[in-house]
């Protein structure tokens, strides 16, 4: 990886705003699939530094709509490969995710979503109590002696991946390519001439281009206003935390819909805990003592086993959040912008689906059919894709 | 030593114009004032008419277009008593302790929204009933080891007066 | 004597000794192994700020052994290693170092493919710092909130003297210290001096120390949780100083991390403290002022000082008879597994002095974590942790100053000088050797290095090898923003869960009044958000039959309900509902949904018009919280003169349902409640069994039913009175379970069961509550443009023959094999004999199908029809009686 902080040429065929995983992945694809490399990505902090860096690492495909699921499983299986294409090992695991049950409508959630996957031929199953236990013992099956577990949806493909490594990979694989990659740049406006954009502003001088995508995460709506475009975004503050490195006694990702929060077990033994985004909407990336309180405590109840374990850091990502909780993905008003965002909790997965598919829309200028129904006027049209009930936490 | 005990209390809640509220008065009653547009009367449970009959009187002369509702049964209160009261606060919020007598503090108490009023060399903790069962068990949890002593509910007739807005002390 | 278990071993036990200084005294050397390479690890700063202590202490892992006290009995052992952690076997993975560079495992494992997979559990196997105790119960802790003017953290000198100033000022003070103040300092002047200000300070009544008490961090406000063995304290302090003090700068060369290589304050600590002489023969090398004083109680305690490398502005400071050698640099130390030899290079010679430690004080780095969390100029550093080195009187001032909110502006640190060999990090096994080839592979900068390198990711958390990471970047030409130290993150020293769940992990239930009543009547409770409801009470089908045929009572408390009242509470309304609210007469109500500003719908209930006393409005349980929100907001958004009360929570309400109902109520009341004086849709004040209650006439369940909405602790004399006055009329409650069956078999919706995000009203197959003549009503908008758009989707009814019926969540194809939706309720009916079923179809070119089948897993199949209105009693004969 050579990232370069100076000497950028005045003109690319495509700039992409945004240095993580789904700026890199595009650019990768459109050198790689499409030829075209004279290509830029330029990023105001170190690659990876947003969402890419800072998310609980899972890899599902187990969604409910079957847009969505389509969608997210053609990015499955690009990363199924994508150690192999890159050539660069990213630590993928298949592990199995649950999302566990405790209560009536979430058992129903859990059944529904089993039965949904199944038929397109995505692998979960619907599990009772006494099964969840038998693949997973470590639960406590009480939760914690409160809120006992009644089932759950089990994903067996689901994963778990070293997320700054899919960000390396495509910067290594896409320069290898030939593409620019420039790290302590900042877009401060874009060039709009006759409702097309040009190029970008940037804190270091203009940079002219035929075509721009912004593929920041929580900061779109900063880049949305520069073309005086409006998003039904609205971002939120997604906190976790991690212990130290213990002999690993949890193999399995361990998601729980009533309680809001998500287990796992790295390679290196850290325990890995997430919950729900912050219920405020903000640019800050300040961890909070609360949602530590809240978040340890529901661990402890499902795993108790945790509660001696050490907290080692704390931190915060934004996530960009749309009203169904789906993504924003594909052309916008302005002609030659187009914007990758409102990947809220979901957006890691969806990574190389993402980067191939809006390659593929900016190369040949045709909506790629796994893509259309993202779009973002979908909401004008009444064909919002919900998925809150699956995107849940992560 | 600490006491606690279940209280009956009679809480009529007016909403209304704030000018209006500012100016119900009442002799018997103590006025919390729980928002600009919200004051609860409080007083015995037995005076419970009684408040809903001032409350009138003064939707009628004062507000014709204010709302009268009887929230007494929606509320759980508990009184603890003795030099430790603060600590066994201190434990349940993370207000700070409200200067000056009486006091309202607002906010969330062990998890549930909840108000606690400081008078009557007391602190009354009102909690929405359907978890006046989890205060008290957090109460003991909490602070067990400061020697609690459960006695047996008793009727509370809170001194007239009013509590927050006019300067009085009002912690959210 | 006392003592506790090491592996087996017996330890003894000396007044004031930590679980370290107890081993070392007894001869323990190797500590632990380090995560990467199994290298042998021994003490080395002693302060806590390195892992190379931890052990597992009474089956708690990563404990820090020079910061716990000793006591008789526990248990201590090293992380298990094979054949045993003094010679373990797994430190030849060395060998293969030239294999295993940085970020090795991102460069291979991948080729060929499911080389990872059979590797990873090996390698999952080898991790961690110690086993995870699957046996220890979690400990309940709770928590304690103080409100000071002023919170000290750290009980040193500069700590107690800030505590004492502020305390002499009448402000309120807390001050916390990580272990026991004075237990680590020797004897000697700076001993004496904090213990004094100690017991002064604990003397004054504003004043309050807490001891083994953790400062987890500083967080916005600022709030600082203390973590101590009591409770977790949460402070909330007006202003903070933070007076941690520093630690002794981190030595990286050739075999630094040999067990003997001390930092100058450990090896200091261990004699002058412990009486345990850490070497007999050290090389010492004196870079600080206080570094002489080490030497001095090293010499006191007994042990040859080989050599004194110091720079040449201290060579005087050297005692007579103690070689110096002056600007000289320690650049390797070897041995087999321990210190034996080091090397010093100086003045273009190279020495090998024989000895068993080295003792390095080359320099403080501020303890500085808290105050680069903490934002703003109320959390003030001092001592040690802004100007690391100050004499004591300095230090003191410095506390003073603090505490009477003077900034003191932190001296400027001079990074290390940049290593070109040896452990950067301690806690990963980063070399850098590591960092160089990192960098040479792109990651050129803090951050990047840290993600990719692992270097000051581990338990110590960068306390020793952040200042070199940044050394080393700057040297390589790293500019600002490269160099900038990486980001300051709570917890400061790794804490454990239960300790920050303390006080949160508690059990939180809602129950109606009549949650003991039902468990007396054997009901089975389940989680119905935060509320515990009944499913059942031991027999669903019994309790279905009841309301269909009999007379059933269900606890319907759980509902929203509000007054809205005000000269404008009939224009509020207009424009919150789609339906109409004007025309709505006294005593008469209607089912409404609330749309929000998308035109899709969020939540139903009831609106019935109480004449002059405004309206009361019922809403699904689920939504009561958010709904009282949506109304205030749009009363204060229209600025309309309107006022409204939650009542949720101070009412209660009763539904009793059955062809019986209205037998069962004449029983109870005198009021008129005939079909005539009391026709369906509307609502009267009825006093039943001496309870006045408002009764509104609905339609959830199909059956007749009078929904008795009364006070709160009314609640328990009205169920008893129901029952005891119907027990001929074959009277039996009813919950959750029965209800869904009931309210399914006449179509009727649950919110965020059978509705999603995007649920219009016409997708609902609701478009009679939605008046668009009205002129304006929230989604108003939304639903007239929606309205343009051909319609993709709908909530349809279906029938399967039965008597199996597919499950919730069956998948609906078309006749044609395309997926067309899903069912989102399903069950058999057994008034009806077939199932029923609502689901949510797709259309096919703007048509809606006839026939789709039902798919619900392991090959069943059923053939679904789709019907119109109500499966059950579709005019409604029956509600209307």
């Amino acid at each position: 990886m050579k990232l370069t902080r100076g000497d950028f040429r005045p003109s690319y065929d495509v700039v992409i705003i945004g240095g993580g995983g789904h700026g890199m992945a595009t650019a990768y694809y459109l050198a790689k699939r499409f030829g075209i490399t004279n290509v830029a990505v330029l990023e105001r902090s170190y690659i990876g530094s947003g969402g890419t860096g800072r998310n609980t690492t899972v890899l599902r495909a187990n969604y409910k709509t079957p847009e969505t699921i389509r969608f997210y499983q053609e990015s499955f299986q690009l990363y199924a490969t994508l150690q192999e294409e890159l050539d660069y090992h990213m630590l993928r695991s298949e592990r199995g995710l649950f999302w566990l049950a405790h209560s009536e409508p979430q058992l129903r959630n859990q059944r529904e979503r089993a039965l949904q996957n199944q038929h397109f031929g995505v692998n979960t199953v619907y599990l009772d109590a006494r099964q969840v236990h038998e693949v997973c013992p470590q639960i406590d099956m009480t939760g914690g002696g409160k809120r006992p577990v009644l089932g759950a949806a089990y994903h067996p493909p689901g994963s778990i991946i070293r997320h700054d490594a899919v960000v390396w990979g495509y910067a290594g694989a896409a320069q290898r390519l030939g593409v620019q990659v420039l790290e302590g740049i900042e877009v401060t406006g874009l060039t709009i001439q006759g409702g097309k954009c040009v190029g970008v502003v940037t804190d270091r001088g203009p940079i002219a281009a035929g075509a721009v995508l912004s593929a920041v995460g929580g900061y779109v709506t900063n880049i949305a206003d520069m073309a005086g475009i409006r998003l039904p975004i609205v971002s939120h503050p997604l906190q976790a935390f991690v212990t130290e490195s213990y002999l690993p006694v949890l193999d399995h990702i361990v998601a729980s819909a009533d309680l809001h929060i998500y287990v796992s077990q790295s390679a290196r033994g850290e325990v890995l805990i997430g919950a729900e985004i912050d219920p405020y909407s903000s640019y800050s990336t300040r961890s909070t003592f609360p949602f530590l309180a809240s978040a340890a405590a529901r661990a402890i109840d499902l795993f108790p086993f945790v509660a001696k374990l050490r907290v080692l850091r704390q931190w915060t990502g934004i996530c960009d959040m749309t009203p169904d909780y789906s993504p924003l993905i594909g052309r916008s008003e302005v002609d030659r912008l187009f914007i990758s965002s409102g990947w809220g909790t979901w957006g890691f997965k969806a990574i190389p689906v993402s980067g191939l598919r809006m390659a593929e829309l900016i190369a040949t200028g045709t909506v790629p059919p796994v893509l259309a129904p993202f779009a973002l006027d979908r909401f004008r049209r009444d064909r919002a894709v919900p998925e809150r009930a699956s995107a849940g936490t992560h | 030593m600490l006491e606690i005990r279940s209280r009956e209390v009679a809480i009529v809640a007016c909403h209304g114009g704030a000018a209006a509220l500012d100016r119900l008065a009442s002799t018997d009653a103590l006025r919390l004032r729980i928002a600009p547009d919200e004051l609860w009367l409080v007083a015995g449970r037995s005076n419970r008419q009684g408040l809903l009959d001032q409350a009138e009187r003064w939707r009628a002369t004062t507000d014709g277009n204010a709302l009268v509702v009887d929230q007494t049964d929606g509320w759980t209160v508990l009184t603890v008593a003795g030099d430790e009261r603060l600590e066994v606060f201190g434990r349940l919020s993370v207000a700070p302790p409200p200067a000056g007598r009486p006091a309202l503090s607002q906010g969330a108490l062990a998890g549930v929204p909840g108000k606690v009023l400081f008078a009557d060399g007391a602190a009354h903790y009102f909690v929405p009933a359907p978890v006046g069962h989890h205060l008290e068990a957090r109460i003991r949890d909490t602070s067990h080891d400061l020697g609690l002593q459960f006695a047996p509910a008793t009727e509370y007739r809170p001194t007239a007066g009013a509590v927050g807005g006019n300067g009085t002390a009002v912690t959210r | 004597m006392p003592n506790f278990d090491f592996e087996g071993r017996p330890i003894p036990i000396e007044a004031g000794d930590s679980i370290a200084a107890a081993l070392y005294r007894a001869g323990v050397r190797v500590f632990s192994r380090s995560f990467k390479y199994r290298r042998r690890r021994g003490l080395y700063c002693v302060t806590g700020d390195c892992p190379n202590c931890l052990m597992t202490v009474d089956g708690e892992p990563a404990v820090r052994t020079c910061a716990t006290k000793a006591r008789a009995g526990q248990r201590v052992a090293r992380r298990p290693a094979w054949p045993s952690p003094d010679f373990d076997l797994m430190a030849g993975i060395r060998l293969f170092k030239r294999f295993l560079p940085v970020g090795f495992y991102y460069k291979m494992f991948h080729r060929p493919k499911g080389t990872w997979d059979r590797i990873e559990g090996f390698i999952r196997r080898m991790a961690g710092i110690g086993p995870v105790p699957l046996d220890l119960a979690p400990a309940k802790r709770e928590r304690r909130t103080h409100h000071p003017d002023l919170l000290v953290v750290g009980g040193g000198a500069t700590g107690l003297a800030a505590a004492t100033e502020a305390a002499g000022a009448g402000q309120s003070v807390l001050l916390v210290e990580e272990g026991t103040i004075g237990d680590q300092i020797a004897a000697g002047p700076v001993r004496d001096a904090v213990l004094q200000l100690a017991a002064a300070l604990r003397s004054r009544p504003e004043a309050t120390i807490l001891e083994e008490a953790l400062a987890i961090g500083v967080y916005e406000g600022p709030m600082v949780p203390v973590a101590a063995s009591d409770a977790l304290h949460l402070v909330f302090p007006k202003r903070v100083v933070v007076a941690t003090g520093a630690v002794e700068e981190h030595a990286v060369f050739d075999g630094s991390d040999l067990p003997g290589v001390w930092l100058g304050r450990g090896a200091a600590r261990l004699a002058g403290v412990h009486r345990v002489l850490p070497g007999k023969r050290l090389v010492v090398a004196a870079g600080t002022p206080e570094s002489f004083d080490h030497l001095a109680t090293l010499r006191s305690a007994g042990a040859e000082i080989v050599a004194a490398v110091v720079p040449a502005a201290m060579k005087d400071r050297v005692p007579p008879g103690i070689r110096a050698i002056v600007d000289g640099r320690v650049t390797a130390a070897t041995g087999r597994g321990a210190v034996a030899e080091v090397t010093v290079e100086g003045g273009g010679r190279l020495e090998r002095l024989a000895c068993d430690g080295v003792v390095l004080s080359l320099g403080l780095v501020p303890r500085a974590s808290l105050l680069r969390q903490a934002e703003g100029d109320r959390v003030i550093g001092a001592g040690d942790v802004t100007t690391p080195g100050a004499p004591l009187a300095a230090a003191m001032a410095a506390g003073r100053a603090a505490a009477r909110g003077e900034k003191t502006p932190p001296a400027p640190t001079a990074l290390p000088r940049p290593c070109q060999s040896g452990f950067v990090c301690l806690c990963e096994d980063v070399e850098a050797g590591d960092l160089k080839q990192a960098w040479t592979e792109g990651f050129q900068s803090t951050e990047l290095l840290k993600r990719y390198s692992t270097v000051t990711m581990g338990p110590c958390q960068g306390s020793l090898c952040h200042a070199h990471l940044r050394s080393f970047v700057k040297d390589q030409g790293g500019d600002e923003l490269r160099t900038r130290p990486t980001t300051a993150r709570p917890p400061a020293r790794p804490v454990r869960l239960e300790d920050v769940a303390a006080g949160a992990r508690y059990p939180l239930e809602y129950h109606t009044a009549l949650h003991d009543r039902q468990i007396a009547m054997g009901a089975v409770m389940e989680w119905a958000g935060a509320w515990k409801r009944a499913d059942h009470f031991g027999d669903p089908v019994a309790e279905y039959w009841a309301v269909r045929r009999d007379v059933s009572v269900m606890d319907v408390s759980t509902l929203g309900k509000y007054r809205v009242a005000g000269p404008d509470a009939v224009e509020f309304l207009e424009r919150l509902y789609p339906c109409h609210v004007a025309n709505l007469a006294p005593g008469r109500s209607r089912y409404a949904v609330m749309l929000n500003e998308a035109g899709y719908l969020f939540d139903d209930g009831l609106i019935c018009s109480l004449g002059p006393d405004g309206f009361y409005l019922t809403l699904t349980s689920g939504g009561a919280d958010a709904a009282e929100s949506w109304l205030r907001d749009w009363a204060e958004t229209w600025n309309l003169r309107v006022q409204i009360a939650n009542q949720s929570l101070s009412l209660g309400a009763l539904n009793v349902a059955g062809p019986k109902a209205r037998d069962l109520l004449a029983r109870l009341t005198s009021d008129p409640i005939d079909g005539e004086s009391f026709p369906y849709s509307q609502h009267r004040w009825i006093t039943v069994a001496g309870v006045r209650c408002l009764v509104l006439r609905v339609g959830f369940t199909g059956e007749l039913s009078y929904e008795l909405h009364h006070p709160r602790l009314e609640g328990p004399k009205l169920w008893d009175a129901l029952f005891e006055a119907g027990r001929d009329l074959g009277i039996r409650p009813h919950g959750l379970g029965a209800l869904r069956l009931l309210r399914l078999e006449k179509g009727h919706i649950i919110v965020n069961q059978d509705t999603d995000y995007d649920s219009t009203p016409a997708k609902l197959g609701l478009d009679w509550v939605v008046k668009l003549e009205k002129p304006t009503f929230v989604g108003r908008t939304a639903l007239e443009r929606i309205g343009q758009i051909p319609r993709e989707k709908g909530l349809l009814s279906l029938t399967f023959a039965g008597p199996d019926t597919p499950a919730d969540g069956a998948q609906l194809v078309g006749v044609d094999g395309t997926h067309l939706g899903y069912l989102t309720s399903s069950r058999f009916s057994p008034i009806l004999g077939h199932g029923v079923a609502l689901g949510w179809v797709r259309a096919t070119g703007g048509r809606w199908p006839d026939r789709v089948m039902a798919h619900d897993g392991a090959g069943r199949r059923f053939e679904g029809t789709v019907v119109h209105g109500p499966f059950y009693d579709p005019k409604g004969d029956r509600l209307r009686a």
